[in-house]
């Protein structure tokens, strides 16, 4: 009763179907394994969201710079959240149609800096970080020049697309920076 | 017997003489340290019962299998999940409707998956049930192994009911406020049970937060051990057979 029937044993037949089982194995394993590598690398495909703000015509710039505050909606996952960023924008030259975008931000650890017309200079009070009219660092602690933003000009308004730029700001903060982004 | 049972193993040894270690690789590598074939051979290649009765006895396999494939999914939903009243919905919503690579919508695939093996578990888990009530493969010695199949079924249960929950859509939230209600209606023990599940008298974040515990955490735990568990007693028991008898498996039946 304990014997096993080996009459219709071929060796054959069992290594193919050794195979065949191995096969569907991996076919099964693929169809979840593939689908959940796809899903896990999901962060490193690069999300395409433009969001291109405007600041406003272009007639109303100078060869000085002009201070916009600009609010915008940013997405991480399914948060979604205001950001209020402060730029300035003026020509490159009293006639000239290049616009020059920077931000506030100051390049040491984050807080505003704002334009002082009157000393023609960027002053951070934080640790008396001081930029020239091109965002130069020229005293103080920066470490380099105020961040500037690709100007998108367009039917005589200015736009720019914050998105990018505000990925590096929250980098920044993370390393230490204590700058609020909402006053200038 | 002693002998028989001896003779039964060397027979199902010769069957496998064919898978030989390979010369190279990492199948030599730990072929060498232990010998695999002593489990393929005492484990996966018991004998079933001949021609299409056989396929009675895949329903247990293919249920651990979803099982598995829910195990993967959920551990992948619980990356972009978040189980706050503020949270679940859109998080479940961006699932399903942004996380995409490359276009393809990933999110919703895997939410998919996800989904539908929770309804293949719950039938494949009845058909199991199904098949050892009608083969009477219950019966002593293997009564430890149905009761411990009570409780999976018990699980899989509440995995599906908590899990429902989780999306925190309308019918989400109606389908629990009516399941914990029945629990309510209990004897007794039903009103203290009801809060303790709610986490308060009403459906609130604690309800979110205990459910998503319960799914993710507490049930997952006990299945794994008690699916370990039931394949030990089938292992060290012997399948049961169909209520057919002198098949080839009545022959492996005997052996540990």
């Amino acid at each position: 009763m304990n014997k096993v029937d080996l009459s219709g044993y071929d060796p054959k037949r069992r290594a193919f179907f050794r195979r065949g089982l191995m096969l569907l194995s991996g076919l099964l394993a693929a169809l979840v394994g593939i689908p959940a590598i796809a899903f896990l690398i999901e962060p490193l495909v690069e999300k395409i969201r433009s969001n291109e703000v405007e600041l406003g015509p272009i007639e109303e710039l100078t060869d000085r710079p002009r201070k916009y505050v600009i609010r915008f909606m940013t997405q991480t996952g399914w948060v979604k959240s205001e950001k209020v960023m402060t730029l300035y924008a003026r020509r490159a030259a009293p006639d000239s149609d290049e616009v020059v975008v920077m931000s506030n931000i100051c390049t040491h650890l984050g807080c505003p800096a704002r334009w002082e017309d009157e000393n023609d200079r960027f002053f951070c009070p934080c640790h008396d970080g001081i930029y020239d009219i091109e965002g130069r660092v020229i005293g103080g602690p920066p470490p380099r020049p105020l961040d500037r933003l690709k100007p998108i000009v367009r039917d005589g308004y200015l736009f720019v697309d914050p998105t990018d730029y505000i990925h590096q700001i929250d980098e920044e903060k993370l390393l230490g920076g204590k700058g609020s982004t909402e006053e200038g | 017997m002693d002998e028989g049972r001896g003779t039964a193993e060397e027979q199902i040894r010769q069957l496998n003489a064919d898978v030989k270690i390979p010369p190279r690789g990492l199948v030599h590598w730990l072929a060498e340290r232990f010998d695999y074939r002593a489990f393929v051979i005492k484990d996966l290649d018991k004998p079933v019962p001949g021609d299409w009765w056989g396929w009675f006895f895949t329903l247990g396999t293919a249920a651990a299998g979803i099982f598995l494939v829910q195990a993967i999914t959920g551990v992948l939903l619980a990356m972009y999940y978040a189980a706050t009243p503020e949270g679940a919905y859109e998080s479940v919503k961006y699932i399903s409707e942004e996380l995409k690579v490359w276009g393809f919508p990933i999110g919703h695939l895997i939410r998919g998956m996800h989904f539908w093996g929770s309804t293949a578990m719950i039938i494949l888990v009845g058909l199991h049930m199904l098949r050892v009530l009608f083969f009477g493969s219950y019966k002593k010695p293997r009564e430890v192994t149905w009761l411990i199949g009570v409780l999976l079924l018990i699980f899989t249960a509440g995995f599906a009911f908590t899990g429902y929950l989780l999306p925190w859509d309308q019918k989400a939230y109606w389908a629990t406020q009516v399941g914990t209600n029945i629990l309510g209606t209990l004897p007794v023990i039903g009103q203290p049970l009801k809060v303790i599940i709610r986490g308060g008298q009403e459906m609130s974040a604690m309800t979110l937060t205990r459910f998503y515990a319960i799914h993710v955490l507490i049930l997952p735990a006990l299945t794994t051990l008690f699916i370990l568990a039931h394949l030990a007693l089938v292992r060290m028991q012997g399948i049961s057979g169909t209520w057919r008898g002198k098949d080839p498996v009545d022959a492996a039946k005997g052996e540990a």
